[in-house]
Protein backbone atom coordinates (compact mmCIF):
# COMPACT_ATOMS: atom_id res chain seq x y z
CA UNK A 1 0.00 0.00 0.00
CA UNK A 2 1.21 3.47 -0.66
CA UNK A 3 2.59 4.70 2.70
CA UNK A 4 0.79 8.37 1.72
CA UNK A 5 -2.65 6.79 1.31
CA UNK A 6 -2.57 5.48 5.07
CA UNK A 7 -4.90 6.68 7.38
CA UNK A 8 -4.17 9.71 9.67
CA UNK A 9 -3.83 7.17 12.82
CA UNK A 10 -1.26 5.53 12.07
CA UNK A 11 0.62 8.01 10.56
CA UNK A 12 0.57 10.15 13.15
CA UNK A 13 1.13 7.03 15.70
CA UNK A 14 -1.42 8.19 18.05
CA UNK A 15 -3.53 4.88 17.22
CA UNK A 16 -4.47 3.37 20.10
CA UNK A 17 -2.98 -0.34 19.55
CA UNK A 18 -0.44 -0.79 16.55
CA UNK A 19 -1.17 -1.30 13.37
CA UNK A 20 1.51 -2.85 11.59
CA UNK A 21 0.32 -6.68 11.47
CA UNK A 22 1.75 -8.54 14.36
CA UNK A 23 5.20 -10.55 13.53
CA UNK A 24 5.67 -14.28 14.71
CA UNK A 25 2.21 -15.21 14.51
CA UNK A 26 1.86 -19.04 13.62
CA UNK A 27 -1.25 -18.33 10.77
CA UNK A 28 -0.57 -22.55 9.90
CA UNK A 29 -0.96 -23.08 13.40
CA UNK A 30 -4.49 -21.22 13.80
CA UNK A 31 -5.61 -22.59 10.57
CA UNK A 32 -4.73 -26.16 12.10
CA UNK A 33 -6.85 -24.79 15.04
CA UNK A 34 -3.60 -24.79 17.24
CA UNK A 35 -4.32 -23.41 21.15
CA UNK A 36 -1.23 -22.18 21.39
CA UNK A 37 -1.26 -19.97 18.30
CA UNK A 38 -5.02 -19.55 18.44
CA UNK A 39 -3.95 -17.65 21.66
CA UNK A 40 -0.94 -15.69 19.95
CA UNK A 41 -3.68 -14.80 17.02
CA UNK A 42 -6.36 -13.17 20.49
CA UNK A 43 -3.54 -11.48 22.04
CA UNK A 44 -2.90 -10.01 18.63
CA UNK A 45 -5.98 -8.35 17.93
CA UNK A 46 -8.60 -8.72 20.59
CA UNK A 47 -7.98 -5.25 21.81
CA UNK A 48 -7.87 -3.40 18.30
CA UNK A 49 -11.17 -5.71 17.22
CA UNK A 50 -13.19 -4.32 20.70
CA UNK A 51 -12.09 -1.14 20.02
CA UNK A 52 -13.66 -0.75 16.71
CA UNK A 53 -16.68 -2.35 17.39
CA UNK A 54 -16.86 0.01 20.04
CA UNK A 55 -16.81 2.94 17.93
CA UNK A 56 -18.65 1.45 15.56
CA UNK A 57 -21.48 0.52 18.39
CA UNK A 58 -20.96 3.03 20.67
CA UNK A 59 -22.16 0.88 23.51
CA UNK A 60 -20.12 -1.23 25.68
CA UNK A 61 -22.80 -4.38 25.93
CA UNK A 62 -23.19 -4.51 22.20
CA UNK A 63 -19.43 -4.47 21.82
CA UNK A 64 -18.87 -7.23 23.31
CA UNK A 65 -21.76 -9.53 21.95
CA UNK A 66 -20.20 -8.66 18.46
CA UNK A 67 -16.56 -9.41 19.79
CA UNK A 68 -17.97 -12.48 20.74
CA UNK A 69 -19.53 -13.18 16.44
CA UNK A 70 -16.65 -11.81 15.50
CA UNK A 71 -14.36 -14.63 17.08
CA UNK A 72 -16.65 -17.09 16.56
CA UNK A 73 -16.28 -16.04 12.56
CA UNK A 74 -12.36 -16.10 13.01
CA UNK A 75 -12.50 -19.55 14.53
CA UNK A 76 -14.78 -21.01 11.88
CA UNK A 77 -12.73 -19.37 8.97
CA UNK A 78 -9.65 -19.99 10.45
CA UNK A 79 -9.18 -22.70 7.97
CA UNK A 80 -9.53 -20.20 5.03
CA UNK A 81 -6.53 -18.19 6.41
CA UNK A 82 -3.66 -16.95 4.11
CA UNK A 83 -0.43 -17.55 5.80
CA UNK A 84 1.65 -15.65 3.10
CA UNK A 85 -0.74 -12.31 3.35
CA UNK A 86 -1.26 -10.11 7.00
CA UNK A 87 -4.83 -11.48 8.60
CA UNK A 88 -5.29 -7.75 9.29
CA UNK A 89 -8.04 -6.63 6.83
CA UNK A 90 -9.63 -10.00 7.12
CA UNK A 91 -10.41 -9.64 10.53
CA UNK A 92 -11.23 -6.34 10.22
CA UNK A 93 -13.41 -7.47 7.29
CA UNK A 94 -14.82 -9.43 9.84
CA UNK A 95 -15.37 -6.88 13.01
CA UNK A 96 -17.39 -4.31 10.48
CA UNK A 97 -19.93 -6.92 9.15
CA UNK A 98 -20.38 -8.09 12.00
CA UNK A 99 -21.05 -4.24 12.91
CA UNK A 100 -23.18 -4.16 9.77
CA UNK A 101 -25.14 -7.35 10.83
CA UNK A 102 -25.96 -5.52 14.48
CA UNK A 103 -27.27 -2.16 12.95
CA UNK A 104 -29.61 -4.00 10.67
CA UNK A 105 -31.18 -5.78 13.58
CA UNK A 106 -34.46 -4.27 15.18
CA UNK A 107 -32.54 -4.02 18.83
CA UNK A 108 -29.86 -1.96 18.08
CA UNK A 109 -32.34 0.52 15.98
CA UNK A 110 -34.60 -0.10 19.11
CA UNK A 111 -31.91 1.32 21.19
CA UNK A 112 -30.33 3.48 19.20
CA UNK A 113 -31.70 6.97 20.87
CA UNK A 114 -30.64 10.50 19.82
CA UNK A 115 -27.29 11.36 21.90
CA UNK A 116 -26.83 13.86 24.76
CA UNK A 117 -24.94 16.92 23.40
CA UNK A 118 -26.62 19.58 24.45
CA UNK A 119 -24.75 22.49 25.61
CA UNK A 120 -23.16 23.04 29.13
CA UNK A 121 -22.14 25.97 30.17
CA UNK A 122 -18.33 26.61 30.69
CA UNK A 123 -17.68 22.91 29.28
CA UNK A 124 -15.50 24.17 26.48
CA UNK A 125 -13.22 25.60 28.88
CA UNK A 126 -12.82 22.01 30.98
CA UNK A 127 -12.36 20.39 28.61
CA UNK A 128 -9.96 22.12 27.29
CA UNK A 129 -7.99 22.68 30.39
CA UNK A 130 -4.60 20.84 31.34
CA UNK A 131 -6.00 19.64 34.39
CA UNK A 132 -4.41 16.85 36.18
CA UNK A 133 -5.01 13.71 38.72
CA UNK A 134 -9.00 12.92 39.67
CA UNK A 135 -10.58 16.05 37.69
CA UNK A 136 -8.21 15.85 34.60
CA UNK A 137 -9.26 11.98 34.06
CA UNK A 138 -12.80 13.18 34.79
CA UNK A 139 -12.53 15.16 31.93
CA UNK A 140 -11.13 13.03 29.67
CA UNK A 141 -13.69 10.49 30.35
CA UNK A 142 -16.62 13.62 29.55
CA UNK A 143 -14.53 14.34 26.42
CA UNK A 144 -14.65 10.74 25.38
CA UNK A 145 -18.17 10.29 25.77
CA UNK A 146 -19.19 13.57 23.73
CA UNK A 147 -16.86 11.82 21.01
CA UNK A 148 -18.36 9.20 20.94
CA UNK A 149 -21.44 10.35 21.41
CA UNK A 150 -20.97 12.34 18.36
CA UNK A 151 -19.80 9.53 16.53
CA UNK A 152 -23.26 7.98 17.49
CA UNK A 153 -25.10 10.74 15.72
CA UNK A 154 -22.73 9.78 12.30
CA UNK A 155 -25.05 7.80 10.07
CA UNK A 156 -23.67 4.37 10.01
CA UNK A 157 -22.29 4.58 6.42
CA UNK A 158 -20.24 7.56 7.38
CA UNK A 159 -19.04 6.22 10.80
CA UNK A 160 -17.70 3.58 9.82
CA UNK A 161 -15.62 4.79 7.14
CA UNK A 162 -14.29 7.73 9.45
CA UNK A 163 -13.62 4.43 12.13
CA UNK A 164 -11.72 3.00 10.12
CA UNK A 165 -9.34 5.56 8.86
CA UNK A 166 -9.14 7.66 11.73
CA UNK A 167 -8.76 4.80 14.65
CA UNK A 168 -7.79 2.01 12.62
CA UNK A 169 -5.07 4.02 9.99
CA UNK A 170 -6.57 2.04 7.12
CA UNK A 171 -5.70 3.58 3.75
CA UNK A 172 -8.74 4.64 1.33
CA UNK A 173 -8.06 1.18 -1.07
CA UNK A 174 -8.29 -0.82 1.84
CA UNK A 175 -11.25 0.49 3.26
CA UNK A 176 -12.50 0.25 0.22
CA UNK A 177 -11.67 -3.60 -0.10
CA UNK A 178 -13.23 -3.81 3.53
CA UNK A 179 -16.21 -1.59 2.62
CA UNK A 180 -17.18 -3.31 -0.60
CA UNK A 181 -17.25 0.30 -1.83
CA UNK A 182 -14.70 2.36 -4.20
CA UNK A 183 -11.77 4.41 -3.56
CA UNK A 184 -13.75 7.55 -4.82
CA UNK A 185 -16.79 6.70 -2.93
CA UNK A 186 -14.76 6.26 0.65
CA UNK A 187 -13.30 9.61 0.03
CA UNK A 188 -16.34 11.16 -0.12
CA UNK A 189 -17.73 9.40 2.68
CA UNK A 190 -14.49 10.34 4.74
CA UNK A 191 -14.77 13.96 4.07
CA UNK A 192 -19.12 14.03 5.05
CA UNK A 193 -18.45 12.17 7.57
CA UNK A 194 -15.11 14.53 9.35
CA UNK A 195 -17.71 17.65 8.42
CA UNK A 196 -20.60 16.28 10.07
CA UNK A 197 -18.38 15.34 12.64
CA UNK A 198 -16.78 18.62 13.49
CA UNK A 199 -20.70 20.50 13.30
CA UNK A 200 -21.79 17.90 15.93
CA UNK A 201 -18.75 18.54 18.21
CA UNK A 202 -18.79 22.48 17.56
CA UNK A 203 -22.43 22.32 18.51
CA UNK A 204 -21.16 20.12 22.00
CA UNK A 205 -18.77 23.20 22.79
CA UNK A 206 -15.84 20.28 22.13
CA UNK B 1 -17.73 17.94 -4.74
CA UNK B 2 -17.69 19.54 -1.40
CA UNK B 3 -14.94 21.58 -0.51
CA UNK B 4 -13.78 19.09 1.81
CA UNK B 5 -13.65 16.45 -0.97
CA UNK B 6 -11.31 19.42 -2.69
CA UNK B 7 -9.02 19.04 0.34
CA UNK B 8 -8.44 15.59 0.45
CA UNK B 9 -8.42 15.09 -3.34
CA UNK B 10 -5.24 17.43 -3.19
CA UNK B 11 -3.87 16.30 -0.21
CA UNK B 12 -4.04 19.71 1.58
CA UNK B 13 -5.29 20.67 4.92
CA UNK B 14 -8.23 19.73 6.23
CA UNK B 15 -11.31 22.21 7.49
CA UNK B 16 -11.05 23.80 10.74
CA UNK B 17 -14.04 22.32 11.71
CA UNK B 18 -12.61 18.66 10.03
CA UNK B 19 -9.77 19.19 12.20
CA UNK B 20 -11.49 19.78 15.16
CA UNK B 21 -12.95 16.53 14.77
CA UNK B 22 -9.89 14.65 13.65
CA UNK B 23 -7.74 16.27 16.90
CA UNK B 24 -10.81 15.49 19.17
CA UNK B 25 -11.36 12.03 18.00
CA UNK B 26 -7.44 10.98 18.65
CA UNK B 27 -7.68 12.68 22.12
CA UNK B 28 -10.10 10.40 23.00
CA UNK B 29 -8.89 7.38 24.97
CA UNK B 30 -8.48 3.85 23.82
CA UNK B 31 -11.87 1.35 23.89
CA UNK B 32 -10.42 -0.82 26.72
CA UNK B 33 -12.40 -4.38 27.12
CA UNK B 34 -13.47 -5.42 30.73
CA UNK B 35 -10.33 -7.68 31.69
CA UNK B 36 -12.67 -10.52 32.95
CA UNK B 37 -14.94 -10.83 29.06
CA UNK B 38 -11.53 -10.38 27.38
CA UNK B 39 -10.26 -13.43 29.04
CA UNK B 40 -13.47 -15.19 29.18
CA UNK B 41 -13.06 -14.80 25.26
CA UNK B 42 -9.82 -15.93 24.85
CA UNK B 43 -10.62 -18.97 26.94
CA UNK B 44 -13.92 -19.74 24.24
CA UNK B 45 -11.73 -18.75 21.19
CA UNK B 46 -8.63 -21.43 22.51
CA UNK B 47 -10.80 -23.98 23.25
CA UNK B 48 -13.45 -23.23 20.41
CA UNK B 49 -16.36 -23.37 22.59
CA UNK B 50 -17.33 -19.20 22.21
CA UNK B 51 -20.83 -17.88 23.99
CA UNK B 52 -22.61 -15.87 21.89
CA UNK B 53 -25.65 -13.90 22.77
CA UNK B 54 -28.53 -14.70 20.49
CA UNK B 55 -31.81 -11.92 21.19
CA UNK B 56 -31.89 -12.88 25.22
CA UNK B 57 -30.27 -16.19 25.06
CA UNK B 58 -26.55 -16.74 25.81
CA UNK B 59 -26.02 -20.10 23.95
CA UNK B 60 -22.24 -21.66 23.62
CA UNK B 61 -21.37 -22.53 19.99
CA UNK B 62 -18.86 -25.27 20.08
CA UNK B 63 -17.08 -25.44 17.15
CA UNK B 64 -15.68 -28.31 15.23
CA UNK B 65 -11.87 -28.58 15.31
CA UNK B 66 -10.99 -29.53 11.88
CA UNK B 67 -9.30 -33.00 11.23
CA UNK B 68 -5.61 -32.66 11.85
CA UNK B 69 -3.70 -33.83 8.70
CA UNK B 70 -0.94 -35.67 9.56
CA UNK B 71 2.50 -34.79 7.99
CA UNK B 72 3.45 -36.45 5.20
CA UNK B 73 6.08 -38.16 7.66
CA UNK B 74 3.37 -39.58 9.39
CA UNK B 75 1.27 -40.73 6.74
CA UNK B 76 4.29 -42.24 5.19
CA UNK B 77 5.52 -44.25 8.47
CA UNK B 78 1.77 -45.31 8.87
CA UNK B 79 1.50 -46.71 5.43
CA UNK B 80 4.89 -48.56 6.40
CA UNK B 81 3.83 -49.78 9.46
CA UNK B 82 0.51 -50.77 7.59
CA UNK B 83 2.57 -52.58 4.90
CA UNK B 84 4.91 -54.46 7.30
CA UNK B 85 2.26 -55.43 9.39
CA UNK B 86 -0.01 -56.70 6.78
CA UNK B 87 3.21 -58.81 5.24
CA UNK B 88 3.34 -60.11 8.18
CA UNK B 89 0.39 -61.04 8.86
CA UNK B 90 0.32 -62.68 5.27
CA UNK B 91 3.50 -64.52 6.08
CA UNK B 92 2.32 -65.67 9.01
CA UNK B 93 -0.90 -66.94 7.23
CA UNK B 94 0.52 -68.58 4.32
CA UNK B 95 3.42 -70.53 6.16
CA UNK B 96 2.52 -74.23 6.14
CA UNK B 97 3.50 -76.50 8.56
CA UNK B 98 6.40 -77.05 9.86
CA UNK B 99 8.67 -80.42 10.29
CA UNK B 100 8.34 -83.12 12.88
CA UNK B 101 9.60 -86.53 13.19
CA UNK B 102 7.33 -89.58 12.66
CA UNK B 103 9.24 -92.09 13.02
CA UNK B 104 12.95 -92.81 14.00
CA UNK B 105 14.30 -96.22 13.88
CA UNK B 106 17.47 -98.12 14.45
CA UNK B 107 20.72 -97.29 17.38
CA UNK B 108 22.62 -94.51 15.81
CA UNK B 109 22.15 -90.73 15.63
CA UNK B 110 21.56 -87.73 13.28
CA UNK B 111 23.43 -85.05 12.68
CA UNK B 112 21.11 -81.98 12.16
CA UNK B 113 23.12 -78.63 11.29
CA UNK B 114 26.49 -80.14 12.98
CA UNK B 115 24.63 -81.08 15.98
CA UNK B 116 24.71 -85.04 16.59
CA UNK B 117 21.11 -86.03 18.59
CA UNK B 118 20.36 -89.59 19.50
CA UNK B 119 17.45 -90.39 18.18
CA UNK B 120 15.20 -90.99 21.05
CA UNK B 121 15.60 -87.22 21.68
CA UNK B 122 12.87 -85.95 19.92
CA UNK B 123 12.77 -83.06 21.35
CA UNK B 124 15.91 -81.62 20.23
CA UNK B 125 15.18 -83.05 17.12
CA UNK B 126 12.17 -81.19 16.43
CA UNK B 127 14.19 -77.89 17.56
CA UNK B 128 16.58 -78.42 14.94
CA UNK B 129 14.56 -79.67 12.01
CA UNK B 130 14.03 -76.12 10.94
CA UNK B 131 13.61 -75.06 7.14
CA UNK B 132 17.53 -75.19 5.36
CA UNK B 133 18.88 -77.31 8.16
CA UNK B 134 21.93 -80.14 7.08
CA UNK B 135 20.72 -83.31 8.33
CA UNK B 136 22.67 -86.44 7.79
CA UNK B 137 21.18 -89.85 8.75
CA UNK B 138 24.36 -92.18 10.42
CA UNK B 139 24.80 -95.66 9.18
CA UNK B 140 22.32 -97.52 11.39
CA UNK B 141 19.32 -95.28 11.44
CA UNK B 142 16.42 -93.99 9.90
CA UNK B 143 14.25 -91.32 10.00
CA UNK B 144 10.87 -90.49 9.37
CA UNK B 145 10.13 -86.26 8.88
CA UNK B 146 6.61 -85.57 7.62
CA UNK B 147 5.17 -82.00 7.34
CA UNK B 148 1.73 -82.92 7.65
CA UNK B 149 -0.96 -82.90 4.50
CA UNK B 150 2.23 -81.94 2.24
CA UNK B 151 5.24 -84.11 2.34
CA UNK B 152 6.55 -86.93 4.37
CA UNK B 153 10.50 -87.43 3.56
CA UNK B 154 11.95 -90.76 4.56
CA UNK B 155 15.87 -90.88 5.12
CA UNK B 156 17.64 -94.36 4.96
CA UNK B 157 21.20 -94.55 6.95
CA UNK B 158 23.65 -92.54 4.98
CA UNK B 159 21.59 -89.90 3.54
CA UNK B 160 22.93 -86.43 3.59
CA UNK B 161 20.39 -83.82 2.86
CA UNK B 162 18.82 -79.77 3.02
CA UNK B 163 15.68 -79.71 4.54
CA UNK B 164 13.24 -78.51 2.38
CA UNK B 165 11.18 -75.07 3.48
CA UNK B 166 7.43 -75.48 3.97
CA UNK B 167 6.14 -74.10 0.61
CA UNK B 168 3.29 -71.17 1.18
CA UNK B 169 -0.17 -72.12 1.45
CA UNK B 170 -0.97 -69.34 -1.13
CA UNK B 171 2.31 -68.05 -2.83
CA UNK B 172 5.47 -68.47 -2.92
CA UNK B 173 4.82 -72.42 -3.04
CA UNK B 174 8.02 -73.68 -4.63
CA UNK B 175 10.27 -75.37 -2.62
CA UNK B 176 13.67 -77.19 -3.05
CA UNK B 177 15.84 -80.56 -1.51
CA UNK B 178 19.52 -80.52 -2.00
CA UNK B 179 20.21 -84.61 -1.45
CA UNK B 180 23.77 -85.10 -0.83
CA UNK B 181 24.02 -88.25 -0.40
CA UNK B 182 21.91 -91.57 0.41
CA UNK B 183 18.26 -92.55 -0.44
CA UNK B 184 15.92 -90.52 -0.26
CA UNK B 185 11.91 -91.27 -0.03
CA UNK B 186 9.02 -88.52 -0.63
CA UNK B 187 5.67 -88.64 -0.59
CA UNK B 188 3.07 -85.95 -0.92
CA UNK B 189 0.07 -85.16 0.82
CA UNK B 190 -3.31 -83.43 -0.81
CA UNK B 191 -2.27 -80.10 0.53
CA UNK B 192 0.59 -80.38 -1.63
CA UNK B 193 -1.73 -79.70 -4.58
CA UNK B 194 -0.25 -76.72 -6.95
CA UNK B 195 3.24 -76.79 -4.97
CA UNK B 196 6.41 -77.55 -6.68
CA UNK B 197 9.13 -79.54 -5.28
CA UNK B 198 12.56 -79.44 -6.76
CA UNK B 199 14.82 -82.22 -5.82
CA UNK B 200 18.35 -81.90 -6.72
CA UNK B 201 20.93 -84.73 -6.05
CA UNK B 202 24.59 -84.26 -7.17
CA UNK B 203 23.75 -85.27 -10.93
CA UNK B 204 20.42 -85.01 -11.43
CA UNK B 205 17.29 -82.64 -11.30
CA UNK B 206 13.74 -84.01 -10.16
CA UNK B 207 10.47 -81.82 -10.55
CA UNK B 208 8.01 -83.22 -8.41
CA UNK B 209 4.31 -82.02 -8.47
CA UNK B 210 2.67 -84.71 -6.86
CA UNK B 211 3.85 -88.09 -6.38
CA UNK B 212 5.95 -90.96 -4.35
CA UNK B 213 9.07 -91.54 -5.72
CA UNK B 214 12.68 -92.41 -4.04
CA UNK B 215 15.73 -90.66 -5.03
CA UNK B 216 18.91 -92.62 -4.80
CA UNK B 217 22.50 -91.71 -4.66
CA UNK B 218 24.78 -94.22 -6.17
CA UNK B 219 28.24 -93.87 -6.99
CA UNK B 220 27.82 -93.68 -10.41
CA UNK B 221 24.71 -91.55 -10.50
CA UNK B 222 21.29 -90.99 -9.24
CA UNK B 223 18.39 -93.20 -9.34
CA UNK B 224 14.85 -91.95 -9.48
CA UNK B 225 12.00 -94.33 -8.91
CA UNK B 226 8.78 -93.22 -9.38
CA UNK B 227 5.77 -95.52 -7.49
CA UNK B 228 3.08 -93.04 -8.43
CA UNK B 229 2.54 -90.39 -9.99
CA UNK B 230 4.38 -88.16 -12.13
CA UNK B 231 8.03 -86.62 -12.20
CA UNK B 232 10.08 -84.90 -14.41
CA UNK B 233 13.74 -86.00 -14.58
CA UNK B 234 16.93 -85.01 -15.97
CA UNK B 235 20.52 -83.97 -15.67
CA UNK B 236 21.47 -81.19 -13.47
CA UNK B 237 23.52 -78.51 -15.01
CA UNK B 238 24.96 -75.49 -13.47
CA UNK B 239 21.78 -75.61 -11.00
CA UNK B 240 19.13 -76.39 -13.85
CA UNK B 241 17.59 -79.20 -14.72
CA UNK B 242 18.36 -80.61 -18.52
CA UNK B 243 17.02 -83.22 -20.76
CA UNK B 244 14.06 -83.37 -18.40
CA UNK B 245 11.61 -86.16 -19.45
CA UNK B 246 8.85 -87.25 -17.61
CA UNK B 247 8.92 -90.83 -15.35
CA UNK B 248 5.36 -92.49 -14.94
CA UNK B 249 4.57 -94.67 -11.92
CA UNK B 250 6.40 -97.93 -12.09
CA UNK B 251 9.30 -96.94 -13.78
CA UNK B 252 12.53 -94.90 -12.91
CA UNK B 253 15.38 -93.22 -14.73
CA UNK B 254 19.14 -93.22 -14.39
CA UNK B 255 21.12 -90.37 -14.52
CA UNK B 256 24.87 -91.05 -14.61
CA UNK B 257 27.23 -88.99 -13.31
CA UNK B 258 29.25 -88.93 -17.05
CA UNK B 259 28.29 -88.56 -20.06
CA UNK B 260 26.71 -91.15 -20.78
CA UNK B 261 22.56 -90.61 -21.55
CA UNK B 262 19.95 -91.06 -18.43
CA UNK B 263 18.44 -94.76 -19.15
CA UNK B 264 15.04 -95.45 -18.34
CA UNK B 265 13.73 -98.66 -16.80
CA UNK B 266 10.70 -100.30 -14.93
CA UNK B 267 11.10 -99.95 -11.00
CA UNK B 268 12.90 -101.88 -9.18
CA UNK B 269 10.69 -104.57 -7.44
CA UNK B 270 12.49 -103.79 -4.01
CA UNK B 271 12.32 -100.37 -4.24
CA UNK B 272 8.68 -100.42 -5.31
CA UNK B 273 7.64 -102.45 -1.87
CA UNK B 274 9.54 -100.24 0.27
CA UNK B 275 7.81 -96.93 -1.68
CA UNK B 276 4.59 -98.56 -0.61
CA UNK B 277 5.19 -98.92 3.03
CA UNK B 278 6.20 -95.82 3.32
CA UNK B 279 3.51 -94.49 2.01
CA UNK B 280 1.37 -96.50 3.63
CA UNK B 281 3.41 -95.36 6.72
CA UNK B 282 3.22 -91.57 6.33
CA UNK B 283 -1.24 -91.73 5.42
CA UNK B 284 -2.18 -90.87 9.04
CA UNK B 285 -1.18 -87.57 8.66
CA UNK B 286 -1.33 -87.05 5.02
CA UNK B 287 -4.63 -86.52 5.45
CA UNK B 288 -6.09 -82.53 5.32
CA UNK B 289 -5.37 -80.78 8.40
CA UNK B 290 -7.30 -77.32 7.81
Amino acid sequence: MDPSSRGPGQNRGSSVYEADPPRALDLEGVRRRDPRALEAFFEAYFDRVFSLLKRLLGDTTAAQDAAQDVFLKIHRGAHQLDPARDPGPWVMAIATNVCRDVWRSGAYRFSSTAASLERTPGLAERLESDARGPEGDAIAAERARRVQDALRRLREPLREVVVLREYEGLGYDEIAAITGLNEAAVRKRYSRALAELGKTLEKADL
Amino acid sequence: MSHGDDELEAGTALSPSAERARAAMHAAPPELPDPAFRERLKRDFVSGAIQVTKGRKRITVHLPLPRRRPPMIAWAAASLAAAAALVFVLGTMNRGPSWWVTAARGEGTVRIEGQTVALSDRDTMRRLLVPGAEVEVSENAELDLCMNGVLALQLTPGTRMTLPPPPGRWFGRQTELYARDGELRVTTGPQFKGTRLAIMSPVAAVEVTGTTLAVIIEETGTCVCVYEGKAMVGRLQSGAGADMRPVPGGSRRFVYKDERPPESREIRADEKVKLAEFRESQRPWMQPVD
